[in-house]
């Protein structure tokens, strides 16, 4: 394309050597694209639609955005699961609110965002998020809630910023700010405040003031532990590090936790302060770890 | 000027919905694309997953998107500030990724420069190394330029520099590149040797 290049530079004494394009590439990325591409809107049949999620493909995926356009809504209800996963990269992505979630490594959040509105806003959630919920006041009547479902209870927020981590026994809540409201079975319910840790588990219900920012830190690439079991660390491990890990019943039976706070970005960190806090040998070979006393 | 009417019909007919068109605008840069992301990120995985970031928000949002006359360099130009925002939030992650500057750096290497006529007083790598040193700008430039073909005029929009200035810059470039090619070894000498004692 040389049409506007007149008189200028281009007595150019080197020259560049590019490499063979991959078509192939090229053929994945539209393939892709068209796997996740919203449909198109049904033109015909009222205004259009609320918003249309943006996913990116891949391995190295980092942000969602889940748009969100002007205009009403089709009046038909269908149920539209959207479920976003992460691999071994965190995802960041904003809800049609503008609150945010950040969504730990290996884990998954699920909602059903075509029905998403102003008075329903509810995520189910298996493995760890960080999300910081917007106020957002509802047509006529007040605040709507945002509930957190994990397979042990669900969490009611109004505007806040909190951690939720849902683990082999049942889960972890950390309240940063704001108040939240954790509905465990169908009775109890536990309201948490700023600082405050909610732990529900097989062994009961428990609530205790932490230093909540290190629950939250991974969002800033630190895991955190705070009297936490080989158990739920060999739990960790499998879903943070995508290993297999095979435990002998001789370390599970040993009683010693661990605390303290361990960069996320390097696995070896965490399995050598296994072996030095907990004194197991653990043995990695290919994807597997094998731990034992 | 053709090929820029095509690319702008193009563009406005997948404005309006033309989803043969959006294939054809995928198909018609993705490498341009791909190479520049490539280039400025130097990962693979994230080079890919920008440009599938790209074209799912032009796609989303086609119905509101500007007229534009050089379609290429607006895309090169959204392409980058994706990019941006993809590294600020990593940046969040703590990845391996230098994020001194805003503008992420290019970097060549000897196996990609060919020089045109041989010169004793310069070989590939030594050119290379004096690219590699110039101001990431202006390494941009030469990119666009030399690299992937861009028109000055697609290069002013996709940098946001005014004409004149990018091809003052330009000539200036080139004119060091020749000095040093030519009778200047002294030149040459500290150009290439004072980064060193930096």
């Amino acid at each position: 394309m040389s049409e506007d290049n007149e008189g200028l530079p281009e007595d150019v004494p080197f020259e560049f050597i590019k490499p063979e394009r991959d078509e192939s590439l090229k053929e994945k990325s539209w393939n892709d694209l068209l796997g996740n591409r919203p449909p198109a809107p049904p033109v015909k049949r009222g205004p259009r639609g609320r918003f249309w999620p943006v996913f990116l493909a891949g391995g190295g995926v980092v942000l969602l955005v889940i748009l969100f356009s002007k205009g009403g809504f089709f009046g038909k209800k269908t149920i539209a699961w959207e479920t976003i996963t992460t691999g071994s990269v965190q995802k960041k992505f904003l809800l049609p609110d503008s609150s945010e979630i950040f969504l730990n490594r290996f884990s998954e959040i699920k909602a059903d965002i075509r029905n998403w509105s102003d008075t329903k806003r509810e995520v189910w959630l298996k493995g760890e998020a960080f999300f910081e919920i917007r106020k957002h006041r509802s047509a006529g009547n007040g605040f709507s809630n945002f509930i957190v479902h994990t397979p042990r209870g669900d969490i009611e927020v109004l505007a806040t910023s909190f951690d939720v981590m849902t683990d082999s026994s049942g889960f972890t809540a950390s309240l940063n700010t704001g108040k939240i409201l954790a509905h465990i079975g169908k009775e109890e319910k536990v309201a948490l405040s700023p600082g405050q840790v909610l732990r529900v588990s097989d062994e009961g219900i428990s609530k205790k003031e932490m230093n909540v920012q290190l629950y939250s830190a991974w969002k800033e690439g630190k895991f955190h532990f705070d009297h936490t079991s080989l158990i739920d660390i060999v739990d960790l491990i499998q879903r943070y590090y995508h290993l297999k890990v095979k435990v002998g019943a001789d370390a599970l039976l040993q009683s010693k936790k661990i605390s303290g706070n361990i960069d996320v970005a390097d696995s070896g960190e965490l399995i050598r302060s296994l072996q030095v806090v907990m004194g197991l040998h653990v043995r990695q070979t290919g994807d597997s770890l094998i731990i034992h006393k | 000027m053709e090929d820029n009417r095509y690319w702008s019909d193009c563009w406005n007919a997948f404005r309006k919905g033309d989803e043969e068109k959006f294939r054809l605008l995928h198909d018609g840069f993705f490498h341009l694309l791909h190479d520049y992301a490539l280039r400025l990120l130097q990962d693979n995985d994230l080079a890919y997953d920008a440009i599938q970031d790209l074209f799912m928000k032009l796609w989303i949002r086609r119905r509101s998107l500007p007229e534009v006359q050089f379609v290429k360099a607006y895309l090169l130009r959204s392409l980058r500030t994706t990019m941006l925002n993809k590294l600020r939030s990593l940046k969040l992650y703590e990845l391996n990724i230098s994020l001194q500057s805003s503008i992420p750096d290019i970097e060549f290497s000897p196996e990609e420069i060919k020089i045109k006529e041989e010169s004793e007083l310069l070989n590939a790598r030594q050119l290379t190394k004096m690219i590699n040193e110039l101001p990431p700008i202006q390494k941009h430039i030469i990119y666009l330029r030399f690299y992937e073909g861009l028109s000055y005029k697609e290069i002013s929009e996709v940098v946001d520099m005014n004409y004149q200035s990018l091809i003052n810059t330009v000539n200036r470039i080139l004119n060091r590149v020749k000095v040093a090619l030519r009778n200047h070894p002294e030149f040459l000498l500290v150009f290439l040797f004072l980064p060193h004692l930096a």
